[in-house]
């Protein structure tokens, strides 16, 4: 489990987690939460560290601080660390749907990881760059380039590549209109994709 | 046609055109074509203007011809601000989503369902659904449109003799026919400027047209081409007509000692009596022979008042001296003869004077004789009715341009008129209708420029179709030079390479989606492709024109060395002289 649901709309959720573990989501990852059987899918696009009354008092009582100490209150924060995800798409009778959930999850309900196959299954289809790219709130373009290269990475052998170049051609006729905000995404795709030549 | 290509369209045709697809229709109309937006891999490089493409919609076939080629982009910015293509990646992407490449189709038949496997080629009266795949056609497709060489039932019923002309762009095995019945049926032409091929490609139309009987040709062969040898470009030397067809080709000469030179040996030689040459012959040469109206004018009154005898007359010093000349009684003087005949004529003696220095030209042309031994118009006549097609030569006369003009519309003049009397006293009866008639004319424009056409015989029978059962086949380089009206009715354009605006434009004048095809016809090859569209073809074609050589001769009945012998023993054999021993052995 990587964290509750802190507060949730049809649109995003954001869940709290502590800070410690290996299991830190990441900017562009798939996660999933339930909700009255239904399962809700979002890409991570923010993670946010709050500040809490002791770290005020020790970030102003001193300069030089054993690094022990740092550790200890990095990991025993009073506040969760928060991520939001954005709602891509759920899951409804075995298939899903790119689109927003009929019921956001409600509080407290936990959020898992998703797999590899989990995420070339919901990726495969780029029905969610829409979704992305209509964000206001999200770095659209920043966003679309990290769910695409998690995309790639869950690819069998030998698909990653092509797996890009059809995720940069839908995002060609996507994004026509706007030559220079394809051109930000192509350009962080571009490297990636030569590496899988 | 093949049953499998009928089978193959109603079984599946989409899966069929898989491996074909160049892409889709994304806009257009009837009157302006069709946009069809190409799918990510086409090379546009291998494409080109004049290749045929059929669309499947709707269950029906739509026969298109790509008339131009475009690139386009998503965005202005594209083509502005290039993407950088060096990765790889960045190519793959860009190349066919961001910018891709377009063609333009002009819709030019549909093949209809008549029945189960029944098509019908009909004229496109509407236009494929959006996104309708587009696919190259095959040879089949295209085969099955315009038909195999050999006499067969057109789409009316009628029956046609289809002639092989050439073949499609890049499709060596299919064979593209024109229906000959329908070519002589209205009034043709080959365009194409100097060098092109012009005579080559006339010269294969008059041998498929003799070949398959369908008319009766009148050659006025103004550069000895036609006849009984030829120049061409891949060999030093071409059979003519006659050689070809003996027996069923004459040749008339204008000049007998130019032709025996060539060795053209001619059936006979024509002869213009002075006394037959009427002011209408000459009227149309006032072009060239610089007449002012006044002295046209001139030329009538001196027909009125002195009859047939008015040109021999008119250019008779001794006549005109007996006539109107000799000594004035009461004064003594010497009378001056013109003066004198242009008073009785009522013209100014300096437009008779002007008019005799230009007319006196025809006393240097040797065919305009006082006493003619033979009437030409009767004996070319006699040869066509016997269904013997006539080449006129013009020997050393085919340089003057006023020769020429004279000849041929003295001749056609003639000659269409009697085809008037015998058609309308055939009227209602087929039988005796005279034989179709084919007058072939080089330097049409000469004839049929604006101003003079509505005055010639050759803007006449342009303008009468087949009423008369006479019809022109033009031979031209300069189309714009044509009256418009005249062009309007040339039912089959066969056009080579053109290189002029205004010819380009006046070859398509009065051609329903003349616009479309310009483009195919400014990009021609310089030798022996043409396009060829009209009465004749289902839809406009471009062709490698075939090969005027030995195989088409032989294909034509022509005979030579062992096979003439061998011809001429079975004949002997025939008639009961097979035991006589060959004249060579």
């Amino acid at each position: 489990m990587l964290g509750r649901i802190l507060r949730s709309s049809t649109t995003r959720f954001t869940f709290g987690r502590t800070a410690r573990g290996e299991d830190m989501p990441a900017f562009g990852d798939l996660v999933k939460a339930e909700q009255g059987g239904i399962t809700l899918l979002g890409l991570v696009y923010e993670i946010a560290i709050a500040d809490d009354p002791f770290v005020r008092q020790i970030v102003a009582a001193s300069d030089t601080m054993a690094a022990e100490r740092v550790e200890d209150m990095r990991q025993r924060r009073q506040v969760p660390v928060e991520v939001t995800a954005l709602t891509i798409a759920f899951r409804q009778a075995d298939r899903w749907v790119y689109g927003l959930p009929p019921r956001p999850p409600t509080a407290l309900q936990p959020i898992w990881p998703c797999d590899c196959e989990e995420v070339r299954d919901v990726l495969a289809d780029f029905a969610f760059f829409r979704r992305v790219l209509t964000c206001d709130a999200c770095p659209a373009e920043e966003l679309l380039a990290a769910s695409v290269l998690r995309g790639a990475e869950c690819q069998p052998p030998g698909q990653a590549r092509p797996y890009l170049v059809r995720a940069g051609r839908t995002l060609a006729r996507l994004l026509s209109h706007d030559p220079a905000q394809l051109d930000a995404i192509l350009r962080r795709l571009a490297p990636v994709a030569e590496a899988y030549s | 046609m093949s049953d499998a290509f009928l089978r193959e369209i109603a079984e599946s045709p989409l899966e069929a055109d898989v491996s074909r697809r160049l892409g889709q229709v994304v806009a257009g109309s009837l009157s302006q074509g069709l946009e069809v937006l190409l799918d990510r891999d086409q090379p546009l490089e291998s494409l080109a203007v004049g290749r045929y493409v059929t669309i499947h919609a709707g269950g029906r076939i739509f026969f298109g011809m790509i008339t131009d080629i475009a690139l386009d982009s998503a965005h202005i910015a594209f083509e502005k601000n290039p993407p950088d293509l060096t990765q790889p990646f960045m190519r793959e992407v860009h190349l066919g989503a961001s910018v891709f490449g377009r063609i333009h189709v002009a819709p030019m038949l549909v093949l209809d369902v008549q029945g189960p496997g029944a098509y019908l080629p009909q004229p496109v009266k509407t236009i494929p659904r959006h996104y309708a795949p587009v696919t190259v056609a095959t040879p089949e497709e295209v085969g099955y449109v315009f038909g195999q060489e050999g006499v067969a039932q057109d789409a009316e019923g009628r029956e046609a003799h289809y002639f092989f002309i050439g073949r499609p762009l890049d499709m060596e095995h299919v064979q593209i026919t024109l229906n000959l019945n329908r070519f002589v049926e209205r009034s043709s032409a080959v365009f194409g400027k100097s060098g092109t091929g012009k005579t080559f490609l006339s010269r294969l139309l008059l041998a498929g047209i003799i070949r398959n009987h369908v008319a009766v040709n009148l050659i006025f062969d103004m550069h000895n081409e036609y006849g009984w040898e030829g120049t061409a470009e891949h060999v030093s030397k071409v059979k003519g007509l006659k050689q070809i067809f003996p027996g069923r080709v004459a040749i008339f000469t204008l000049d007998e000692e130019s032709s025996l030179r060539r060795g053209s040996n001619p059936d006979a030689t024509v002869q213009i009596g002075f006394e037959h040459i009427e002011p209408e012959d000459v009227e149309m040469l006032a072009g060239v022979m610089d007449l002012s109206d006044v002295q046209v004018g001139a030329m009538y009154a001196m027909y009125r008042r002195l009859g047939r005898h008015w040109l021999q007359h008119f250019l008779d010093d001794h006549w005109l001296e007996q006539n109107y000349g000799g000594y004035d009684e009461e004064t003594g003087k010497k009378i001056n003869a013109m003066k004198a005949f242009a008073a009785e004529m009522g013209q100014p003696q300096s437009t008779l004077a002007a008019l005799r220095r230009r007319l006196e030209r025809f006393t240097r042309f040797g065919f305009i004789v006082a006493h003619p031994v033979d009437d030409s118009i009767t004996r070319i006549l006699e040869y066509l009715q016997a269904g013997r097609h006539v080449v006129l030569e013009f020997g050393r006369y085919g340089n003057d341009l006023q020769a020429y003009l004279l000849v041929a519309n003295f001749l056609t003049r003639r000659i269409h008129d009697r085809y008037v009397k015998a058609t309308e006293k055939a009227f209602g009866d087929e039988s005796q209708k005279p034989r179709p008639l084919v007058i072939t004319i080089e330097e049409a424009h000469k004839f049929l420029e604006p101003g003079i056409a509505s005055k010639t015989i050759f803007g006449t029978i342009a303008r009468e179709l087949r009423k008369y059962n006479v019809t022109l086949f033009i031979v031209d380089q300069r189309p714009s030079g044509i009256d418009d009206e005249v062009m309007s009715q040339i039912g089959t354009r066969v056009t080579l390479a053109l290189d002029n605006e205004e010819d380009i434009r006046a070859v398509f004048m009065g051609v329903s989606g003349g616009q479309e095809l310009r483009q195919v016809l400014a990009r021609l090859d310089s030798k022996e492709q043409a396009l060829i569209l009209g009465h004749a073809v289902p839809m406009p074609v471009v062709v490698q024109v075939r090969r005027y050589d030995l195989a088409f001769y032989r294909q034509m009945g022509y005979v030579e060395g062992e096979d003439l012998h061998r011809q001429a023993d079975d004949i002997r054999a025939l008639l009961g002289a097979g035991r006589k021993k060959r004249y060579d052995s």
